[in-house]
């Protein structure tokens, strides 16, 4: 059955990062507007990745060897969460700190660590995913991009979708297929790191709903790569991008891509107009899971500390915590819209028009919620 | 002894106990009054198996003969009275105790209840208090409710009958008391009553009988043939169990959050966050146990109701989700914080 959440305390010598985040918070993120800061990690700010990286901040679990810091889950957990809970711009270096710079520290050369990890843990190199394909979103094993052998190195052809920041992106870790399919469709896969400004790779960018680009679908037209590009073993291309999408699905940010919302809602209910009881449970009530739902994710942070791979309660508090962040423009919405005497102020409206059509998205990546809840009916011995 | 080892075996000896002597049949009876026994009178050898384990001295204070624990070490014991639905006093009287140990006092080592108050012309009023036959002593508190920010704590003998039920069956009544004939234990800080503790504790209930639903339904989906197949080989069946068990994983969390102290200690923030996700994982928990059942899970026989109709009730008992929810909507407003977040770590952290 489902393991209950153990609830563990973040260690002093991590928590003692939390002042010293907020120091550089206070001199590097002063007084963003609520609808820059609604963007949250979708904000792609390569001046302040840099400064943030300079600081010590990135990179922090990856091996002190390679220009990281050594750290633990914990102190990435505090870091990020004081980021997230600010808005702050973390979208040119979210995906190499999150799982791109861990998959190389931990699958990678020799020369792949020294040629890559420094410059990932000083905010300057930034990566995308390269899994999903137009084809291919949840049934991963699926896809179709593949690369075949061609003297020492590979001939890289086939198209990925949805990839976030490709356009601003250096690097790409890439799910291909290196064997066609036979019994097994999980094996044959493999993950090479693509350097996106080799010939034959051509980036589109793709405007979503809110008028942004930071979707895009990448071309790879017989894309010669080098043999160093493999990343790992040839063949286990399956558990590495699953050892990868637990890096993904475990974090603070599963509850925290509405929070400046929440917080222009809660500062125009305390500020503006006087909240009645209504309203007062609405908050109260995503105030009240917040508290319960943070305690868990710190419990999911423990596990992958202690060396566990908690997929499923990854899942448990990835469901949940993207069901309140949908549920903060919901009650936004309603609570804004309310009154129509009383016109709230325009930073609040503006992060919540932002935030409302983004919403979406917080229970597609990463793992959609029916592929999630179908990962828990597994684990419930129910599939 | 360690903690841990103390806590591990307080969780077996609760689980042998109420396996051995709280089958559902036995809970059923004391629903119905059945077995000779008025309503809600639990078996003389479930009574006597906790008493001889000293279960009711757990949370008295030391210095009147209790164990004098925590809150962490009786966590789990609450749970499975809620998984096994356990007509017995065990949740009210570790709240009564621990809520005497907050006023400063100690309440002997027995089986007690408690409810909050009202201070009336006529005497401290109590609503829809929970009863039950063995429970001696009656814990009130006065003034949380007003939202000072103490309570007294009172001690009065029990009331000998209770002529309401809430929807489990379960006994309840109101009745007002002679404040001559009560003993005033102390005062609370904090705002700290019966509604709090008992709010505590019931969170803990609910997270072990929504855990207990969840299994029943994936139990009887394993079983349950249709179509030619198990009905929870359907993606339909799968996700909403799914759901159901992501409720119960919070209110467990939830209810391990708020009573997370070594000792009898409380936070606020905390009570009223478990409550709420605890009352809405009930309602959720109860929807779809209720759906994957089908038509017998309303039936009186089959025992999905024992758990449901106690997840109805404890829900709505020292307060609904609506109510914290409230609590906790004023009390972030009233905290100023310019982020939120900022009171969210505090109040997560353990």
């Amino acid at each position: 059955m489902i393991e209950e959440f153990e609830l563990q305390g973040i260690p002093s010598e991590d928590e003692a990062l939390r002042p010293l985040i907020r120091d550089f918070l206070d001199r590097h993120w002063r007084d963003a507007p609520a609808s820059t800061r609604a963007r949250s990690w979708s904000g792609f700010d390569a001046q302040f990745s840099r400064a943030l990286g300079a600081a010590g901040f990135v990179g922090l679990t990856l091996p002190e060897a390679y220009g990281g810091a050594g750290r633990s889950a914990f102190a990435r957990f505090v870091v990020v969460e004081e980021l997230l809970a600010r808005g702050a711009p973390l979208a040119a270096h979210w995906i190499a700190d999150r799982q791109s710079g861990p998959m190389i520290a931990r699958y990678g050369t020799e020369a792949q660590k020294t040629g890559l990890l420094p410059a990932i843990a000083r905010g300057e190199l930034y990566f995308c995913i390269g899994m999903s394909e137009p084809d291919s979103g949840s049934d991963l094993a699926s896809i179709r991009t593949r690369a075949t052998r061609d003297g020492n190195g590979w001939r890289l052809s086939g198209r990925k979708i949805w990839t976030t920041n490709a356009h601003r992106a250096h690097r790409m870790i890439a799910l291909v297929r290196t064997t066609p399919q036979r019994e097994s469709r999980h094996a044959g896969l493999s993950q090479f790191i693509v350097d996106l400004s080799l010939p034959g790779v051509t980036v589109r960018p793709i405007r979503d709903l809110s008028g942004d680009t930071h979707f895009n679908e990448v071309s790879f037209d017989d894309v010669l790569l080098g043999e160093d590009a493999l990343i790992g073993v040839e063949g286990e291309g399956w558990a590495q991008v699953n050892a990868e999408l637990a890096l993904e699905r475990s974090g603070p940010e599963r509850v925290l891509s509405s929070i400046a919302v929440f917080d222009e809602l809660v500062a125009w209910l305390r500020d503006g107009v006087r909240a009645d009881r209504h309203a007062l449970a609405e908050i109260g009530a995503i105030h009240g899971e917040h508290i319960v739902l943070r305690a868990m994710a710190v419990a999911v942070t423990a596990m992958v500390a202690r060396g566990g791979n908690p997929l499923t309660a990854a899942a448990i508090v990835k469901d949940l915590g993207t069901r309140v962040e949908q549920r903060i423009t919901e009650v936004a919405a309603r609570l804004t819209a309310a009154d129509p005497s009383k016109l709230p102020p325009a930073p609040l409206l503006e992060a919540l028009a932002y935030t409302t059509q983004m919403a979406p998205t917080f229970s597609l990546r990463g793992g959609t919620r029916e592929i999630l809840r179908s990962m828990i009916a597994r684990a419930m011995g129910l599939r | 002894m360690s903690d841990h080892d103390t806590r591990r075996m307080l969780v077996a000896s609760i689980e042998r106990i109420l396996g051995e002597h709280c089958p559902t049949s036995m809970v059923r009876d004391c629903d119905l009054g059945g077995a000779g026994g008025a309503v809600g009178t639990a078996s003389e050898a479930l009574v006597g198996a906790l008493e001889g384990a000293g279960f009711d001295a757990a949370m008295s204070g030391e210095a009147s003969g209790g164990a004098g624990l925590g809150w962490a070490d009786v966590r789990a014991v609450i749970a499975a009275c809620g998984y096994h639905a356990a007509p017995i006093a065990l949740s009210e009287t570790f709240a009564a105790q621990a809520l005497a140990r907050l006023a400063g006092s100690s309440l002997a080592p027995g089986w007690a209840t408690l409810a909050p108050g009202r201070l009336t012309a006529e005497g401290i009023a109590v609503d829809a208090a929970p009863w039950w036959p063995h429970a001696g002593t009656l814990v009130v508190s006065i003034g949380e409710q007003a939202r000072e920010d103490c309570a007294t704590v009172w001690s009065f003998r029990a009331p000998s009958s209770a002529s309401g039920r809430n929807v489990a069956g379960e006994p309840r009544a109101s009745w007002v008391l002679d404040p001559a004939s009560g003993v005033e234990l102390g005062t609370t800080g904090h705002g700290m009553g019966a509604l709090q503790v008992g709010a505590a504790v019931r969170s803990a209930q609910l997270a072990g009988a929504c855990a207990r639903v969840v299994r029943l339904s994936a139990d009887y989906a394993r079983d349950r043939i249709q179509f030619g197949r198990p009905i929870a080989t359907f993606q339909a069946i799968q996700q909403q169990l799914a759901l159901a068990q992501e409720w119960a994983s919070m209110a467990a969390a939830a209810s391990a959050l708020a009573l997370s102290d070594d000792g009898v200690a409380l936070d606020a923030s905390r009570v009223a966050a478990a409550k709420h996700v605890a009352g809405q994982a009930a309602e959720e928990c109860a929807r779809v146990a209720h759906a994957v059942h089908g038509a017998i899970g309303v039936t009186a026989e089959y025992d999905l109701q024992l758990f449901t109709r106690r997840l109805w009730s404890w829900s709505t008992e020292f307060g609904s989700q609506t109510f914290w929810a409230e609590r906790l909507g004023t009390g972030l407003i009233a905290s100023g914080a310019a982020r939120s977040w900022d009171q969210v770590v505090r109040h997560a952290s353990v």
